[in-house]
Parts: structure tokens; C-alpha cells; sequence
């Protein structure tokens, strides 16, 4: 049997990551933390919530859409579930707009310390919830 | 029966303190409404938005609620309170919305109405915008912004405020509209500071 070309990670270690990466002072670091912040709690929902019965994943890019409508569901995080979205768009732009970012010049762009608080608290709540019922 | 009176045994019915309805021997200063005001929170506006040609792609309107009925131990005021709604591609919006995505719009944004006037918020409008995702393919949903004169954090907690009034319009929506809330319409705040 070959050795994995990368083994197994847990996701939430990403947010450890992110944390990491905040404190320095490269705007490389500083993206490379909002893209994994992001990464920690999209990964962590999704295979929480398929391990408690809520979804099923793709394993694709589809899976981002399927965890965000997943979150907002009533059962899951409610109304709560929207910042996973507001996380995702925040992602986005520090991933792709390779420009200065400000909230004047893109209005979804996020502090990185609001990135890391919503990560984690998105990773708490999926955590504390029960097994669905069926 | 003065009507402010009226109003208050009103209040009272709607809490279930008494099941006693209006019967008002005089005519009262204003039209005193006989359903109870517990249900004015949420479904103060029974209609749908109605877009009108579009002008450059935008489209900009006052939303307009029911007018609301502020009532004190000696007053009784009416107010109609008015935000500006702008919506950005409305061509778009209605596409991703059918008529039942429209009416629950209009609920979110009653809902919003309501929940600014009571918490005072510094709303300065609200933007209305389809969004399309940067990786996953066809993935379009109608984003609401709420822009507000004060700081990121301050409006962030504004939010996090609304989303309780949200869960709670949730279950007042059958399931369709449970899940044009959970699939098409997301939230986030911007600022003018």
C-alpha cells in the first residue's frame, strides 16, 4: 500500500492555522487566514453535519452551497446560519481580489478578527448539536 | 369607552389576559384596529413588492408598512415610517424570485421595518442585489443589505439582533416559504462610517 500523498487533517486545525497566521504581518498571511478561517468552518459543518444524519455530502464545490443552506435550516442554526454565508463572500474576496481591500472599495470584505470569531462560532454551534432525529 | 382604553383592553386580549373584543360606545379618534396588535408585528403589509420598469438597472422605492399605532397611558400616535429600499438589477431579482419569493421579501423587509423602528437603528437604506457565486456554478441567491451610519461592530450586532426576528417570521412561513428564507434570501450589513 502507498503512502497518502497527504494524510488525513483534522479541519478545525485550519482555524488554529488561521489564528497563527493573523498575528503576522504579511497581507499574504493575513489572506492565507481569511481563506482557511473560512475553510475551518465550511469543513468542519460539512462533515459534522453528515456524521449527525443532516446532510449528505458531494465531496465537490456544490457542498458549499448545500453546507450554507444547511446551517440556515431551523433545526440546524437558524437564522444564525446566514454568517456562513457573510464568511464565504468574505473569503472570497481576500482569495481573489488581489488588490487593497477596503470596505469602501468592497462592501463585503471583513476584518480578520470578525472572520476568525464568526469561524469559530459557526465550528461551536455545528459542534453542540444533536444527532438528527429521523 | 375612550380609545385609549380601547386599545389597552385590546393589548390585553392579544396577550390572553382577557378575551373580552371592542365594543366602543364612542366613536374613537382613530380607527382602533380589532384584530389583535400581536399580530401587527409581522404581518403588517399583506401584499407583494411590485417592481415598475426598469431605469439603468436600478431601481429605488420607499417601502411603505401599515401605518403604526404607538400607544402611551394618555396618547395615541400613527406613524408611517419609511426606508429606502434600492434594488440593484431588478430584472434579475425578479427572475430568481417568483411570486411567492417576492411576498416573503416583503415580509423580511415589513419585518425589518418593525425591528428597526423598535431598536432605533441608524438605518440609512437597504440594498436589494442578486449575487452570483464567484466558484459554484449557478449558485445565485438575492443578498439584503442593511447599511447603517455607525461602526462595523455596532452593525453587526444589529444583525445578529435581527436574526432572532427572523427565526421567529420563520415559523410563521409554511414550508415554501421557509425555504425561499433558507435557500434564496441571505443578509449582511455595510456602513457609511
Amino acid at each position: 500500500m502507498s503512502q497518502p500523498l497527504y494524510k488525513s487533517v483534522d479541519p478545525e486545525t485550519y482555524l488554529e492555522l488561521a489564528k497563527e497566521l493573523s498575528s503576522k504581518a504579511q497581507a499574504v498571511e493575513k489572506r492565507t487566514a481569511a481563506d482557511r478561517a473560512y475553510y475551518a468552518a465550511f469543513l468542519v459543518s460539512r462533515d459534522l453535519l453528515s456524521e449527525k444524519g443532516y446532510i449528505t455530502p458531494y465531496y465537490n464545490l456544490e457542498d458549499h452551497r448545500y453546507v450554507e443552506e444547511t446551517l440556515k435550516r431551523k433545526d440546524v442554526l437558524g437564522s444564525l446560519g446566514n454568517d456562513g454565508n457573510r464568511l464565504r463572500r468574505a473569503r472570497n474576496i481576500a482569495t481573489y481580489d488581489t488588490r487593497d481591500i477596503t470596505t469602501r472599495t468592497q462592501q463585503y470584505a471583513r476584518p480578520l478578527d470578525w472572520m476568525l470569531n464568526t469561524a469559530g462560532t459557526i465550528i461551536d454551534k455545528v459542534k453542540k448539536l444533536p444527532p438528527r432525529s429521523t | 369607552m375612550n380609545s385609549a382604553l380601547a386599545l389597552q383592553e385590546e393589548k390585553q386580549s392579544a396577550s390572553g389576559i382577557s378575551a373580552s373584543s371592542i365594543e366602543g360606545s364612542a366613536v374613537p379618534k382613530y380607527r382602533i384596529p380589532r384584530a389583535p396588535l400581536a399580530r401587527f408585528k409581522y404581518a403588517t403589509t399583506a401584499g407583494t413588492i411590485v417592481f415598475s420598469p426598469e431605469v439603468g438597472g436600478i431601481y429605488s422605492t420607499y417601502l411603505v408598512t401599515t401605518p403604526r399605532i404607538n400607544i402611551s397611558f394618555d396618547e395615541i400616535s400613527i406613524t408611517t415610517p419609511k426606508t429606502k429600499v434600492v434594488y440593484k438589477k431588478q430584472k434579475a431579482i425578479e427572475a430568481l424570485l417568483s411570486d411567492r419569493g417576492k411576498h416573503v421579501l416583503q415580509r423580511v423587509l415589513d419585518l425589518m421595518e418593525d425591528t428597526s423602528w423598535e431598536q432605533k437603528w441608524p438605518l440609512t437604506h437597504v440594498e436589494v442585489t442578486p449575487i452570483e457565486d464567484a466558484e459554484v456554478e449557478s449558485w445565485q441567491y438575492i443578498l439584503i443589505v442593511f447599511v447603517f451610519d455607525c461602526d462595523f461592530q455596532v452593525a453587526d450586532e444589529y444583525l445578529h439582533n435581527f436574526y432572532h426576528e427572523l427565526d421567529s417570521l420563520t415559523d410563521a412561513l409554511n414550508s415554501e416559504g421557509q425555504d425561499i428564507l433558507q435557500r434564496k434570501l441571505f443578509f449582511d450589513v455595510a456602513t457609511t462610517v
